[in-house]
């Protein structure tokens, strides 16, 4: 009898396992989440081993006619080629953004890139853009890809080991924006605050150095901060007040603080280091827009409705040999 | 009746029987005549007692349990294959649909930022389009959730996604319309959260429903069914072997009948479930192969559509979206491979494509644009619609000759699975006839 029980229980067992293993199903898993980016900052800014940051090649004067550049100089290259090649931004609302409507590249940077393709070739829209990231400016100016960078890029001593530039042509600071009837009031009440910076930038060293008690959140570039602004997950973003002001005109509940620059950021165009000669020139071509008046039209234009009259066109200092 | 089967032997030594039933029925042809007492130590005994008509009543007894058992098994096993053939069909219907939710939205994105190109006011075509995408997406999320409980968390985690990207891509064309750059980053960014955080969602439902699917295609094994049927059959046999020995009739009329009936049951599931396999085997390799290899080109199309989009909103920093649109040619080439029409229809999107790319590198963005947001004939535009328009087309067909094909061989299955249990319940009375006629004999 027991051995006749056992048969039967095998069996009924058998078809038991039959049935259930054609039921079940291992759930589909999640994927394991990806690990979040840290924010990745510029090496804090390097003590300044000159004083001269700002000076440039004395201005190439007077300034060749259009389209009659002297033999053997780099403007005469890229004359030959029939267009400049400028790197430049394409998201930074006022300086240089894609306007959806027309598809072009406008603002103030793209203003006086168009004046040196105009000094060049007599027709401003001889220009070919390159629309690159802060970090990519001095690699692609190095590997001569790209002619002049008129992208926020600010002048320092360590940049001159890499690269050259022309003058001053806008005189910049650091800033923070903040959501209107935020507490934040400045670089001292960031504490705790999420802010913004773009990675790699030396924003975001300088928000590291001067207030170590906010937790910086990288992005891929100030736009992406002010996504991640209008989404809730930043208190404030900081930056260069340029680039704040064209964020700001993008969003009526953001406001930039109303306060000194805690950084002096000029601006100058960038060009190879050994196109010394593109420099002066670049600096003629500013000094012509000083005296006709261009530069404060397009400062008018662009930059004064968010950020006032300013101090105008800074002086230039020259003699960089 | 079962001396019939006994040939010219009609009249036999019947066993010893036990003490009290040496007297066998009188005036009856079917029992034995005379009951001899040979010496003890010689007689064939049947296992189970020492007793024959004891014996003989738990051996139709065990006998009736084999066949039930047997019965059980087999309809166990078939059962199983139909569960296999009907979920095999369930899992490909969904790995489909996931293939469809991937490919709409891949789609849509291509869409979206090749609307981008054209400014703020896009093309009411465009705009229907990816709304049309995006409501297929959430109805195909529905419908799989419903389908298969085992991915409802990664659906509901896909759905979040999808819900997301939709609301970032609104918020890119709101921006986008006001002429803020603004717009152009949160496309971006939605493109690349669909890369980053949908992909891998997608990526684990195919996998597991690829799975899954390939499970239930497989295992259809018709050695498995035959089997407990040859087991049974041998024990009818040996049995009937033993009867002989003591009856000395060779063969047991119900033992046969109920052997007959085993045999062809075992027969028929045998090729039930080995045609079922091989059709299964076919299908892997035929319309379920290419229904997922179109789906997939369908996908890696639009993938390499929004790369080239993106390239020309980069503006001059296209090198990194290039090489995710030669990425993604790639995995549309090796789908379709051999396939000549698709073939073609990709190589004439490749020259349209090339041609954007030249303008661009040539610095004339304009004429990138112009070529790309082009929607005549010999457009990029038009050339992918072709593409598009059929791949869709053979993967909605080879999904619904995958379904058909599992249909019917699940038809197949329930037939085989009834007529087991049928010929199990007579078997089990052929038997037990069998045995109550040699049972007769000792009363």
């Amino acid at each position: 009898m027991s051995g006749r029980r056992i048969r039967l229980t095998a069996v009924l067992g058998s078809a038991a396992l039959l049935l259930t293993t054609a039921c079940g199903y291992e759930a589909t898993p999640l994927p394991e989440p990806a690990e979040t980016p840290t924010p990745t900052a510029a090496s804090p800014a390097a003590p300044q081993e000159c004083s001269n940051a700002t000076q440039s090649y004395d201005p190439l004067s007077p300034l060749p006619e259009p389209g009659q550049m002297p033999e053997g100089s780099t403007m005469a290259a890229i004359q030959e080629r029939g267009r400049l090649i400028v790197g430049t931004s394409a998201d930074t609302f006022l300086l240089a953004s894609r306007n959806p409507q027309s598809g072009e590249v406008e603002g103030f940077d793209i203003d006086m890139a168009k004046a040196v393709a105009r000094a060049i070739f007599g027709d401003e829209d001889r220009i070919q853009l390159r629309i690159i990231t802060a970090a990519e400016r001095i690699p692609l100016l190095e590997a001569g890809e790209v002619d002049i960078v008129v992208r926020a890029f600010s002048m320092t001593c360590a940049r001159w080991d890499q690269v050259a530039f022309s003058q001053e042509y806008y005189h910049s600071g650091q800033k923070i924006l903040v959501r209107q009837g935020s507490d934040i009031t400045g670089l001292s009440s960031l504490a705790g605050h999420k802010v913004c910076a773009p990675n790699g930038t030396s924003s975001l060293a300088n928000l590291v150095a001067l207030a170590p008690d906010a937790e910086p959140v990288g992005a891929a570039n100030h736009t992406g901060c002010l996504v991640l602004f209008q989404r809730g997950e930043v208190d404030a973003i900081t930056g260069d007040d340029t680039v704040l002001a064209g964020l700001a005109a993008q969003d009526p509940y953001a406001v930039v603080l109303d306060e000194e620059p805690f950084t002096e950021e000029p601006y100058g165009i960038g060009v190879a280091k050994e196109n010394t000669d593109l420099a002066a020139f670049i600096n003629g071509v500013l000094e012509q827009l000083r005296e006709s008046g261009e530069w404060n039209a397009s400062y008018q234009r662009w930059l004064a409705p968010y950020l006032g009259d300013g101090t105008g066109q800074p002086a230039p200092v020259y003699g960089r040999s | 009746m079962s001396s019939a089967a006994t040939g010219g032997r009609a009249v036999a030594t019947a066993p010893p029987p036990a003490a009290g039933a040496a007297v066998a029925p009188a005036g009856s042809a079917l029992v034995p005549t005379t009951v001899p007492a040979p010496p003890a130590a010689a007689a064939p005994r049947l296992p189970l007692s020492a007793d024959v008509p004891t014996a003989l009543a738990r051996w139709q007894a065990v006998l009736a349990i084999a066949v039930v058992a047997w019965a059980v098994l087999t309809a166990a096993i078939l059962g199983n294959s139909f569960d296999k053939t009907r979920t095999g069909a369930e899992h490909t219907g969904q790995l489909i649909r996931v293939h469809e939710i991937e490919s709409n939205l891949f789609l849509a994105d291509a869409i979206a930022t090749n609307a981008f190109l054209v400014g703020g006011l896009e093309p009411p075509e465009q705009q229907a389009a990816y709304d049309a995408a995006l409501e297929r997406v959430t109805s195909l999320i529905v419908e799989a959730a419903e389908a298969q409980p085992a991915d409802r968390a990664v659906l509901e985690a896909l759905n979040h996604d999808v819900l997301r990207y939709a609301e970032q891509m609104q918020q890119a064309r709101a921006n986008n319309r006001q002429g803020l750059p603004v717009g152009a980053q949160y496309l971006r960014e939605a493109s690349a959260q669909l890369r980053s955080d949908t992909l891998p969602l997608l990526d684990n439902l195919i996998t597991y429903n690829e799975q899954r699917a390939d499970g239930s295609l497989t295992g259809h094994t018709w050695v498995l069914v035959v089997l407990p049927g040859l087991v049974l059959l041998l024990l009818l046999g040996w049995f009937n072997q033993q009867l002989a020995a003591i009856f000395h009739r060779r063969l047991n009329l119900g033992l046969v009948g109920a052997a007959v009936l085993v045999a062809a049951a075992t027969i028929g599931a045998g090729v039930v479930i080995g045609s079922l396999g091989s059709d299964a085997r076919g299908l892997r390799e035929g319309a379920f192969a290419t229904a997922t290899s179109l789906s997939s080109a369908r996908t890696a199309a639009g993938d390499a559509r929004s790369h080239e989009s993106l390239r020309l909103i980069a503006r001059g920093s296209g090198a990194q979206f290039e090489e995710g649109w030669i990425e993604a040619s790639n995995r549309v080439l090796t789908e379709i491979e051999g396939d000549r029409d698709l073939e073609n229809l990709w190589e004439q999107y490749t020259a349209a494509h090339e041609e954007i790319v030249a303008a661009d590198e040539a610095g004339d963005w304009d004429e990138a644009v112009a070529l790309a947001t082009a929607t005549g004939e010999g457009s990029a535009s038009a050339a992918l619609r072709a593409f598009d328009e059929r791949t869709s087309a053979a993967t909605a067909d080879a999904s619904r000759t995958v379904a058909d094909a599992l249909g019917r061989g699940s038809w197949q299955v329930a037939i085989a699975a009834v007529a087991t249990i049928l010929a199990a319940a007579i078997a089990t009375v052929a038997v037990s006839w069998g045995i109550t006629q040699r049972r007769r004999e000792f009363s």
